[in-house]
């Protein structure tokens, strides 16, 4: 058929662009949620990829009207068009399409209609209680302050204009994504990916094993970076512009964690949400208290290696020497076990089927044709090589003691530590010992004994308790 | 509008059953058995590729489905549903339970036992009978996550502090093969199909409940109630690729007599629910 009068012209025309628009609709999951609005402003995208994981069918289609489906409803209404003489009444069905198309599509799904209508009701909770990348908002029961966060979000700011904003934009979104997904357009070419912030774990902290970071934490990995990993430090950002941005990352997190929770009320219970200030409020306090009660569960421990104490160099070093040797003991025996993953000389090679918490559901023999969709896809989790000295959540003695003893937060790694009402796997002294094997680790076969004056130096380091 | 079992849902429990209940409240045992309708497929074996003198000392294989004589299918879970804010009385027999510990151990790298349900009031201890050491991963939904390393011998005491409305996992990470299923609760009134596909549930307060039917590979079992012969009987309605499974669709509402009512010695379980995934 050929297009000869204009009629016929512009209504392909429309019908190109119509489709260009659906399928960018059906991509962005968008289309139940927020509407296609093209290029406005920016909004944060809902969390379909956990939602579907965590509800009981873990079936993508159920929350969307498919491509195929939308196309047969699309066909129809073309078709009626193509009847239809009456330029009046042509010119009306035009300006209706999509509110037609979006009408007849969900007439065809009644069941995913409940789905998809909670999907909105979900995002209307949301923008209600923290408003668009533009234009944060937050709740005074968040416990946020919103002036960093303003500081933090909206667009990037140009070098010259004198107007601070945006600075989240501008040093993170590539890589952490607007929503703080941890999908921003360089994250795919990046291993281990940048944080997913919105399940609210954070892996190096001070705090034990589930608690959130101390204001601290975060801003040290934003100062110092993470080493190993494609985190950059941002030392050189006046202190104020990091604890914005410490704020903006806390508020990504609090916005992933209560959209969880309400898509679990909404799709795993199957209950309906109401639309009230005391319910989004509800929803919200959860989070609220764990960033807030996070300083209340930073891991200190109470004694300090043997080591540390002596005031003898002799003395020092055998005692440290007596130490790596418990350590190497440990670590290699059943109790502390870490052989198990990082393997007989600590090169991490023992374990090769390990997943975080962000990919571990990710697997692709259960998702089959949808897995070609993820922007990211699953990535393994090496157990870290303990022979580099490289460690992501830093290198005091300090820092390590915390990981042994609590474990790596959203990762396979155990704690040895105590929890509640029980006893600890590996006491302090034991897991002293560990640290003290793990940082001997880098040099072993160097040098049959570190020359004393190292370990000095070494030990002397290791007595910076809090 | 109390979304999860909160501390305040938990002292209403605990109230409830300390004395609370009404005088005069009845009680009935719930019983019946499932059988899987069909041939059951081989069990699949799993790939044991660590501490193989412990844990390779016999052939392992999954227990996704486990179907034992006569066909009795294993790991059904059955569980009372309350609504929001809805209470139920606690039988005073289950002050003593109360107090029990339920156990998840490791025997020879495997979970024992592979499903459970836990009652906030009980404490789970996650035992390791094996001389190597484990770890248990447990991220229940919405609750406090935790993934100690249990030594050779070892125990560590857990609680849950959340009602889910399906059971969770529990994986140990140094040994990938492992899995197993715990499902917390604001009551007790709940349980798993044993290996002949039996279960019973205790001193239920006499009247009628939403029980919900979940199965680790099939998810939601879609029960029915009838009536037959002035005797409950259940059944779980048979599933098409098509059918819709849906939690409040497969709920089914349960009417306890006093006494013991027996729902069924072959409840069927149609294959076609452990087919296609
Ligand atoms: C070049 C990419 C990149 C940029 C830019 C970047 N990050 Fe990251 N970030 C990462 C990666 C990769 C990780 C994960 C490291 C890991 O998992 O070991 C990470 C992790 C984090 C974490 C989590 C630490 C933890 O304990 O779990 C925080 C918080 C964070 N980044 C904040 C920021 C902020 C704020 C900015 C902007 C100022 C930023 N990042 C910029 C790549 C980046
Ligand atoms: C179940 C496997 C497993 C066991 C057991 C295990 N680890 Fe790990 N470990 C890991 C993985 C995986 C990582 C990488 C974590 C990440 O980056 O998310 C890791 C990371 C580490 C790190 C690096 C921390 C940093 O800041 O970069 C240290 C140190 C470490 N483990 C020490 C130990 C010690 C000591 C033990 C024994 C007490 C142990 N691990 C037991 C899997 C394990």
């Amino acid at each position: 058929m050929c297009p000869s009068d204009a009629g016929e012209r512009r209504r392909v025309a429309l019908e190109g662009r119509r489709r260009r628009a659906a399928t960018c609709c059906a991509l962005l999951w968008l289309a139940a949620a927020a509407g296609c609005g093209g290029l406005s402003a920016p909004q944060f995208r809902l969390n379909m990829e956990d939602i579907i994981r965590e509800t009981p069918d873990k079936d993508p289609d159920e929350f969307r009207i498919t491509g195929r489906e939308r196309e047969q409803v699309r066909q129809g209404l073309l078709e009626e068009m193509r009847r239809e003489k009456d330029p009046q009444k042509i010119e009306q069905l035009e300006a209706n399409f999509g509110a037609a198309l979006d009408a007849g599509t969900e007439e065809v799904l009644k069941l995913k209609r409940d789905k998809i209508k909670k999907l909105k009701i979900l995002n209307t909770a949301l923008v209600a209680l923290f408003g668009t990348p533009d234009e944060p908002y937050v709740f005074p029961e968040s416990g946020l302050d919103i002036k960093k966060i303003r500081l933090a979000a909206g667009p990037a700011q140009t070098v010259n204009s004198n107007v601070r904003r945006g600075l989240y934009r501008q040093h993170c979104v590539h890589c952490h994504g607007i929503s703080g997904d941890g999908a921003g357009p360089t994250a795919v070419f990046l291993n281990p990916y940048p944080r997913d912030y919105r399940q609210g774990k954070f892996k190096f902290k001070s705090t034990e094993f589930a608690a959130k970071p101390t204001d601290a934490d975060l801003l040290h990995t934003l100062t110092e970076g993470i080493p190993g990993t494609a985190m950059p430090s941002f030392k050189l950002l006046p202190l104020d512009e990091r604890e914005a941005l410490v704020e903006y990352v806390k508020y990504l997190s609090m916005r992933g964690e209560v959209e969880l929770a309400m898509a679990r009320y909404l799709f795993v219970d199957e209950e309906d949400l109401e639309l009230s200030r005391s319910t989004l409020v509800e929803f919200l306090a959860e989070s609220a208290e764990s960033w807030s009660s996070a300083a209340e569960h930073v891991v200190r421990p109470q004694t300090q290696p043997a080591h540390v104490a002596a005031t003898d160099p002799a003395e020092k070093a055998r005692l440290l020497a007596e130490s790596i040797e418990r350590g190497r003991k440990l670590f290699a025996g059943e109790k502390a076990a870490c052989v198990k993953c990082h393997g007989p000389t600590g090169l991490g090679d023992s374990e090769d089927k390990l997943y975080d918490d962000w990919n571990k559901d990710k697997d692709p023999e259960k998702f089959g044709a949808e897995a070609a969709t993820w922007v990211l896809p699953r990535q393994q989790l090496r157990p870290r090589n303990l022979r580099l000295g490289i460690y992501r959540g830093g290198r005091r003695p300090l820092d390590l003691f915390r990981r042994i003893y609590t474990g790596i937060y959203g990762g396979p790694m155990p704690g040895a530590g105590p929890s509640p009402g029980r006893e600890a796997t590996l006491s302090e002294e034991e897991i002293w010992s560990v640290v003290d094997y793990i940082r001997s680790l880098p040099y072993e076969g160097q040098v049959a004994v570190p020359p004393p004056r190292q370990l000095t130096q070494r030990s002397r380091q290791s007595g910076s308790l809090p | 509008m109390l979304r999860h079992c909160t501390l305040i849902c938990l002292a209403t429990v605990l109230l409830l059953s300390a004395g609370g209940t009404a005088r005069g409240q009845k009680w009935g045992d719930l019983k019946g058995r499932f059988v899987l309708d069909g041939t059951a497929p081989p069990p699949v074996e799993l790939d044991v590729n660590k501490d193989q003198e412990v844990c390779g000392k016999e052939k392992m294989f999954s227990e996704e489905l486990v179907v034992g004589d006569g066909n009795g299918l294993a790991n059904v879970f059955i569980y009372v549903v309350l609504e929001r804010n809805q209470k139920i009385a606690i039988h005073p027999d289950y002050e003593a339970v109360a107090k029990e510990e339920r156990v998840l151990d490791n025997v020879n790298c495997h979970f024992v036992p592979h499903a459970q349900t836990v009652w906030l009031r009980q404490t789970l201890l996650l035992k390791n009978s094996d001389p190597v050491a484990h770890n248990s991963k447990i991220d229940p939904l919405g609750d406090t996550p935790t993934n100690p390393l249990i030594p050779a011998g070892g125990q560590v005491p857990w609680q849950f502090k959340k009602s889910q409305g399906l059971p969770q996992t529990v994986t140990c990470s140094i040994h990938g093969w492992m899995k197993a299923w715990v499902l917390p609760l604001d009551h007790p009134y709940a349980a798993v199909s044993g290996p002949d596909g039996s279960f019973e549930i205790k001193n239920v307060p006499v009247g009628e409940h939403t029980f919900q039917l979940w199965h680790e590979r099939s998810g939601y079992l879609m029960g029915a109630a009838q009536q037959k012969d002035g005797k409950l009987v259940l059944s779980v309605k048979p599933k098409t690729a098509a059918t819709k499974v849906t939690k409040k669709s497969s709920q089914v509402k349960l009417k306890i007599a006093e006494g013991v009512n027996d729902v069924g010695q072959e409840i069927k379980v149609s294959l076609s629910y452990f087919e296609g995934r």
